[in-house]
């Protein structure tokens, strides 16, 4: 007799737990430092609900800050997962095929990280129920917001039940039918590029900011998202490959460091072509980028930030570019790393920040974030990493086959 | 799915600018009416009283363990569970565009009890609508002005906005004769006025007929009602500031903590869409004093101002002094090129 | 070397078949590109083809059948007594608040029974004294004194230059005539103060509510507070 859908769920969720909370030493420490960092963030937002908004350094002229700049940034990484799904199932190259899971994994992490950004932003979380269709009021197609909402959410659903349906299924002991998850596998490469397109328009429909009012800001995003993203997966790979014996191939490493070389090239045109456009007969329009780039009228907080960003991402690029060093893992890994933090600068601080320097009245009121506010954002990143981690954990050993149901005799009486 | 679709999303979209009557509107009547219920009202209807009955049943809830505990504890008393009562009611309710006058004036009476309850102040609070025939324009003459900042005091005062963080819905800007750019100006002079060689202007929310701020709001807290003036509902919004980054004008204030105002200082004459007590972490802004304009007053700022400067009036009256001003005065706005509409004209004598 | 004539009659064959298909396909297109044509070219006046016309012309052609929205300022001016204004033929009927009740030595003639040069020559006396020091700082010497707009004979009226009277009420009446800019924007509403509210009916404020006759100009003054930048301190 074949046993209930229900006793195999269990079986799975204690399964899963079993992989979650049994570890070596070194994954108790990774773990439990992550738990301390998480609940020091916990602690600061209790203080940023007691007391409002007014414990970050965010004002009414610069009325964004850390947590929307990481939001920004957190969704390119998100919607990098593609550059894995896209290959396996739409160019049926195999070689990355044992490193989507993975992706989706991150995908979901960094979508986490995105809802919890956007949440511990807002001033007034408790009504959030505000913005749900029928008992609130969805604002939707008007407001780019409500498409976001509406498209991470999305995403979000679309990255957990395909490999959660992969996964159980293979843990039932049958295998996976691709008429089932392949249409929505489609449908996420479509969709990942929708993501970080509405998350750009959020920005590029505000005629308020000319900063941000430009038609290259969706392509930029999805280029620096392509590059930033898999950046990290490679390091998570890599990190994967050390600590775990799942196999990752040389060559999924390799095609991913191509493709992160040519993401990381556009992204450098699109650069040189904002810096074009910006500088080359400035108006009072510039105005945000002199600041970012060169200070105005002595305020120049961003000014090393952006230019350190723009060197290490010369840098990066350079050396991806090159074979000799892209083969050469020990040296690929750190490059990545450079490119991932050089991406997060420009396309966190150094584009949220400037948009509101000067104000649109002119204006200038520079921005540095509290102790709040970075207790919090390191909360939540370290809250992505705990998930990531779990998901990893759980994923790993059914793909390596090691966990699968056992059915015990008792079962389906 | 379509079906399914119709039920969640409403079938009617919010009209963003309508000159027509605001008393007429399409949106549900009182569910005891004997008037047959279109699709759309019983939607709403049921939507509705299903989140009132999870409110009555949860304020069942509260009210009886609020007996309860008052009954064994001789701390909690009848004040305290009645203010939770309302806090509950309030935190319920819906958005103030679909709400009947009953649950309006439901809702007016719980806030002023809820302050009265803190205070033991009494307030005057109306929802008064807009009036017929109305759309209010503004203007400022800029030979006039000179950078008093009466106006900004008066504002301050009338609005009970915020004493800790100083906040001004009005700005008032010096710049050096020669520029009209507000790039060059300073708005934060404090010297004898007016200076030599130099000219005052005035910002705030300019009420634009295409506002950017609207257009914006995921859940529609803010809108532009019939008579012109861009609202907010204060209790539906929920913080994310996304129209106030879509301000071209910087007209748009948020509450970083909790708004203090002396009580002594506090106008006990209040709109709900415009000068009542706003909580932290909600948008507001300037509203042309709407508890004022629509009762034919002028704004504080307009009446405040000694040298005669602000210009206020329905621009539908072609026997106005803001349509005289519109037709012999050479008018400009701010940032005209990026379409908003602004109704808030800038002219020189 | 058969195979030529009939390979050229295959393309032959093949130019006729693609011939007519891009014949059909012209065709089609010009078919397809006149309608379009048809259909695109305007066809309306010139008027009518403003599809965007700007606001702030827009709304000068708009009325509304009520102009004060249902409302009045009439509980707002409540001991002001007011004065139809009179000269202004294309505004519609406005009010200001009339001065004479305030004014503390009115009627002048009472006092002012002989010339003003005799008057100051009581300077020394026991006689009550008002007004005893007013200087003119209006226009220059050259251009204007006292008996500019006092006539001697007639205290309790204001002249005009021809020697007309003029109320004190209308006092408007003399300022616009250097000042006859001023007197047209405030006729508007451009120039001087509204009481009441916005709503129907207008009453204004006349010259003399807020400059002093003797000396208009206004005075510098500091501002009565500061802009404010953003300081937050955690409680």
């Amino acid at each position: 007799m074949s046993t209930s859908k229900s006793t195999i769920l269990k079986s799975f969720l204690l399964d899963a737990l079993d992989a979650i909370t049994k570890g070596g030493i070194r994954y108790h420490i990774w773990m439990a430092t992550l738990t301390l960092i998480m609940l020091f963030g916990a602690y600061a937002y209790s203080i940023q609900l007691e007391y409002g908004l007014q414990v970050t350094g965010m004002n009414d002229h610069v009325s964004w800050g850390l947590y929307i700049s990481n939001f920004t940034f957190l969704v390119g990484v998100a919607a990098a997962a593609v550059m894995l799904v896209l290959p396996t199932y739409i160019l049926k190259d195999m070689d990355f095929s044992k490193a989507v899971l993975i992706g989706e994994g991150m995908a979901v992490s960094a979508l986490i990280m995105c809802l919890a950004f956007v949440t511990v932003d807002m001033g007034g979380p408790a009504r959030l129920w505000h913005i749900i269709p029928g008992i609130g009021v969805f604002n939707w197609p008007q407001s780019m917001l409500a498409w976001d909402v509406l498209v991470l959410n999305g995403y979000l659903l679309l990255n957990l039940l395909i490999p959660f349906y992969i996964l159980f299924t293979r843990y039932s002991n049958k295998t996976p039918e691709k008429k089932y998850y392949v249409p929505f596998v489609i449908l996420s490469v479509g969709w990942a590029f929708g993501i970080h397109l509405v998350t750009a328009f959020l920005y590029a429909g505000l005629i308020a900011k000319p900063f941000w009012n430009s038609s290259l800001l969706g392509p930029r995003f999805l280029a620096s998202a392509f590059a930033g993203g898999p950046a990290l997966m490679i390091i998570t790979l890599g990190v994967i490959r050390k600590f775990t014996i799942y196999d990752i191939k040389d060559e999924t490493i390799n095609k991913l460091a191509l493709i992160i070389t040519v993401a990381a090239q556009i992204n450098l045109v699109m650069l040189g072509s904002e810096i074009f456009k910006e500088f080359y007969a400035p108006t009072e329009h510039s105005a945000s980028a002199m600041y970012l780039f060169f200070g105005l009228h002595g305020h120049n907080a961003l000014v090393p930030w952006i230019w350190t960003a723009i060197v290490l991402n010369i840098i990066a690029t350079v050396s991806l570019t090159l074979h000799p060093v892209r083969s050469n893992l020990n040296l690929l890994f750190p490059v990545c790393g450079l490119l991932f933090l050089a991406i997060w600068i420009e396309k966190g601080m150094g584009l949220i920040i400037p948009g509101f320097i000067p104000s649109p009245l002119g204006e200038i009121v520079e921005y540095a974030p509290s102790w709040v506010e970075i207790s919090i954002t390191s909360g939540i990143w370290a809250m992505g990493a705990f998930v990531f981690t779990i998901l990893i954990r759980v994923a790993i050993p059914i793909e390596l086959g090691h966990s699968r149901y056992i059915p015990q005799p008792d079962d389906g009486i | 799915m379509f079906s399914f679709l119709k039920k969640i999303l409403p079938k009617k979209r919010f009209k963003q600018s309508e000159a027509s009557s605001s008393t007429e509107s399409p949106l549900p009547k009182d569910p005891d009416s004997t008037q047959k219920n279109t699709g759309y009202q019983q939607v709403f209807n049921q939507k509705q009283s299903r989140r009132k009955a999870m409110g009555t049943i949860f304020k069942g809830l509260t009210a009886g363990t609020a007996l309860a505990s008052s009954s064994c504890s001789p701390f909690m008393d009848a004040e305290k569970s009645e203010e939770a009562e309302l806090k509950w009611d309030e935190y319920f309710k819906g958005h103030y565009q679909l709400m009947t006058d009953q649950e309006k004036e439901e809702t007016v009476q719980r806030l002023t009890r809820l302050h009265q309850l803190k205070t033991q102040q009494h307030l005057s609070m109306s929802f008064t609508p807009a009036n017929k025939g109305v759309l209010f324009g503004y203007a400022f003459n800029i030979s006039k002005c000179r950078g008093y900042m009466d106006c900004v005091n008066a504002c301050v005062k009338e609005n009970n906005q915020d004493r800790k963080s100083k906040m001004q819905y009005i700005k008032i800007f010096e710049n050096k004769k020669g520029s009209m750019g507000l790039e060059t100006a300073d708005s934060n002079y404090f010297h004898e006025v007016p200076a030599e060689g130099h000219f005052y202007m005035g910002t705030q929310c300019f009420q634009c007929e295409n506002p950017p701020c609207t257009k914006v709001c995921p859940v529609m807290a803010t809108w532009k009602e019939p008579d012109g003036i861009v609202v907010i509902d204060y209790d539906w919004c929920i913080g994310c500031r996304y129209c106030e980054a879509a301000c071209p004008y910087w007209a748009r204030r948020f509450n970083w903590g909790e708004p203090q105002v002396p009580q002594e200082e506090v106008n006990p004459n209040q709109h709900y869409l415009g000068n009542r007590m706003r909580k932290k972490g909600v948008m507001e802004k300037c509203t042309f004093c709407i508890q004022r304009t629509r009762t034919g007053k002028n704004p504080a700022c307009v009446e405040a101002c000694p040298t005669g400067a602000r210009i206020f009036g329905n621009l539908l009256d072609p026997n106005s002094e803001i349509r005289w001003v519109l037709a012999n005065k050479k008018v400009f706005r701010l940032k005209e090129e990026l379409g908003t509409e602004p109704k808030f004209w800038y002219f020189m004598d | 070397m058969k195979v030529w004539p009939v390979l050229l009659k295959n393309w032959m064959e093949n130019i006729n078949r693609i011939h007519l298909i891009k014949q059909m396909q012209v065709k089609f297109l010009s078919f397809g590109l006149l309608l379009v044509f048809l259909f695109a070219c305007d066809t309306q006046a010139p008027e009518e083809r403003v599809k965007h016309e700007p606001f702030t012309l827009l709304i000068q052609k708009k009325s509304s059948e009520t102009p004060s929205g249902g409302l009045t300022t009439e509980p707002y001016l409540q001991g002001i007594q007011r004065e139809k204004v009179q000269g202004f033929p294309d505004r519609s009927a406005f009010f200001l608040a009339e001065r004479v009740s305030k004014i503390t030595h009115f009627p002048c003639g009472e006092c002012h029974t002989r010339m003003v040069s005799e008057l100051k020559e009581l300077e020394n006396s026991n006689t009550p004294k008002a007004h005893w020091n007013i200087s003119l700082q209006h226009a220059s010497k050259d251009l204007m004194n006292c008996q500019t707009c006092h006539p001697n004979s007639r205290m309790n009226t204001l002249r005009s230059l021809q020697g007309a009277p003029i109320e004190f009420n209308h006092a408007y009446q003399l300022c616009a005539q250097c000042h006859f800019q001023q007197a047209r924007d405030w006729s508007g509403g451009a120039h001087g103060k509204r009481l009441g509210g916005w709503a129907s009916p207008r009453v204004i404020k006349n010259c003399t509510g807020c400059h002093n006759a003797h000396n208009p100009r206004l005075e510098k003054r500091w501002p009565s507070r500061a802009s404010s930048l953003p300081n937050f301190t955690l409680e």
